[in-house]
């Protein structure tokens, strides 16, 4: 009796009249950016906040491709999550990411060869971002598209504003410049010489472990219970 | 009758179709973009044999700058002018035709030959064969045409597989060679790693070195990429003062300058790389031992 119940529910949805973007379409697309952060307050996503921050840059182009593939993969993943198999759920929803990062890795060798070579190594490794598997498995697996769709998009937006303040920060103060452009002489000859523990991971987690800290201070956050 | 998604023929079905759509969609996308990303590869080689024989940089540097990173190496003015037309910034097509007018390139067939020799082993003398170059010709073919002649020879049995090495020179405004540029290619730690080498035109002093594709860990063997060690491997000699050839060497740690040997033919090791390192010593060393024959022509033209 699992999947027959099809057109009794769409006949309720019908009568209801939802609002395309009401408050829980809201709620998917807000909470994760700020509520319930993936890097700050579920620590999922760390790897590539520590690896691909050297640069705004970069930053900028990792994040726009966990952009698209977290807001992509939850939609998809919600329009077939009635006729996945139980069993095999894992493994489908890891070949739709994969086959979507496998995508925009292309795309990016196409359109920005430079930079993909930088960070393609990065971009491949998105199939194992956290967040990515967690909201397939959290949220697009019981939930409508759209809202899917807003929930992977809120996500992907929390993770890349955590992202891009780290990198902000790191590239200022390791190599004196934001996006390329450098603003302070921190070669040694100048008043400032560049510090070269952020350029390196342990920098990075300084950084972050800041960021998360005044996050969950301001948020109000807190594990105890 | 319910659709019983949890039934192992469904879950095989299922399977196998999602398999199928997905692969055709990739399949599809990269057919549409393989063109556009075949021309952005050869581009990128085009740009890395400039970087190598010091016409390009990746680092955009102005003449300020250039001071910090060259330091007191810069009190020749014509220096100064090449080192920030090198460091200059430049668009696609700039270096396009930078390319075109400032690089003559060639195929040449490397032609193998075995060597007997006698050999001790264990108190004994054993023949020993070895496949030596003995000498490379022109391939009759136009760079462009490289991959596709590559790909051609690697569907005939290796016995009778030709094997190709492209060549460059760098040439100045009258013609006259500046500088020459080799391929160099081998094993790293994780897979092949692939550059330019590009000696002066006293084919002894290294002009500069590149990689333009490698899969060495960020930050470990990955830092062949940085500009700073690569300005290292810049007059280095491949030759000794008695004119045998010796390679360019990556030192397991710093280079002591005071050591005349270290100082002319070693550059810095790679930290927490050994593996890179050495694997860029040896390939380094072979792919200048396999164009050897051409460079001692070209010394003797001289």
């Amino acid at each position: 009796m699992t999947a027959t119940s099809d057109t009794p529910a769409v006949t309720t949805e019908s009568v209801e009249k939802t609002p395309l973007f009401g408050p829980d379409e809201k709620r998917a697309l807000v909470d994760p950016m700020w509520d319930d952060n993936p890097i700050s307050l579920q620590a999922l996503g760390i790897c590539s906040a520590l690896a691909v921050t050297v640069q705004l840059e970069q930053t900028l182009i990792m994040c726009i491709a966990v952009i698209v593939v977290l807001a992509l993969s939850n939609t998809i993943i919600s329009m077939m999550r009635n006729v996945i198999p139980n069993k095999i759920r894992i493994i489908v929803m890891l070949t739709v990411i994969s086959s979507l990062v496998t995508l925009v890795d292309i795309t990016l060798k196409a359109f920005a060869y430079d930079l993909a070579k930088g960070i393609s190594v990065f971009i491949s490794l998105i199939v194992t971002n956290c967040i990515v598997m967690g909201r397939a498995e959290a949220f697009a697996m019981g939930n409508k598209p759209f809202p899917s769709f807003l929930d992977g998009l809120g996500n992907a937006l929390g993770y890349s504003w955590i992202l891009m303040s780290v990198a902000f920060f790191r590239e200022l103060f390791g190599a004196g410049s934001l996006f390329g452009v450098e603003l302070v002489d921190g070669s040694g000859g100048g008043l400032y010489v560049n510090n070269g523990l952020m350029v390196l991971a342990p920098g990075a987690f300084l950084l972050l472990g800041i960021i998360i800290w005044m996050q969950r201070a301001i948020s109000g956050y807190s594990e105890s219970h | 009758m319910a659709l019983n998604k949890e039934n192992n023929s469904f879950v095989l079905t299922f399977a196998v179709g999602m398999c199928v759509v997905l692969a055709i969609a990739l399949a599809g996308t990269y057919q549409a973009l393989s063109k556009t990303i075949e021309d952005n590869e050869l581009f990128d080689q085009k740009l890395n044999v400039l970087i190598a024989v010091g016409l390009h940089s990746k680092q955009a540097l102005d003449e300020g700058a250039l001071q910090g990173v060259y330091g007191e190496q810069l009190e020749d003015p014509t220096q100064l002018a090449e080192l920030s037309a090198r460091h200059a910034a430049k668009t696609r097509e700039e270096l396009e035709t930078l390319y075109s007018e400032l690089i003559r390139s060639e195929v040449l067939e490397v032609v193998r030959e075995e060597v007997t020799k006698q050999v001790k082993r264990g108190g004994e003398m054993v023949d020993l064969t070895e496949t030596v170059v003995k000498d490379l010709v022109p391939a009759g073919f136009a760079v462009d045409e490289l991959a596709a002649r590559q790909f051609e020879e690697g569907k005939k049995p290796e016995a009778e597989r030709r094997e190709f090495a492209p060549f460059y020179t760098r040439v100045d405004e009258n013609g006259a060679p500046v500088a020459y540029c080799l391929p160099v290619s081998g094993l790293g730690l994780w897979g092949q790693i692939y550059g330019y080498l590009a000696l002066e035109s006293n084919l002894d002093d290294v002009q500069g070195i590149t990689f333009y594709k490698h899969k060495e860990t960020p930050g470990l063997g990955g830092n062949i990429d940085i500009p700073e060690w690569q300005r290292q491997w810049t007059n280095k000699s491949i030759l000794d003062d008695a004119g045998e050839f010796v390679s360019v060497i990556v030192k397991k740690g710093a280079v002591d300058p005071s050591v005349p040997v270290e100082a002319a033919h070693y550059v810095d090791g790679l930290s927490g790389a050994t593996i890179t390192s050495n694997g860029v010593t040896n390939f380094v060393r072979e792919d200048l031992q396999t164009y050897w024959p051409h460079l001692q022509r070209l010394r003797e033209q001289d």
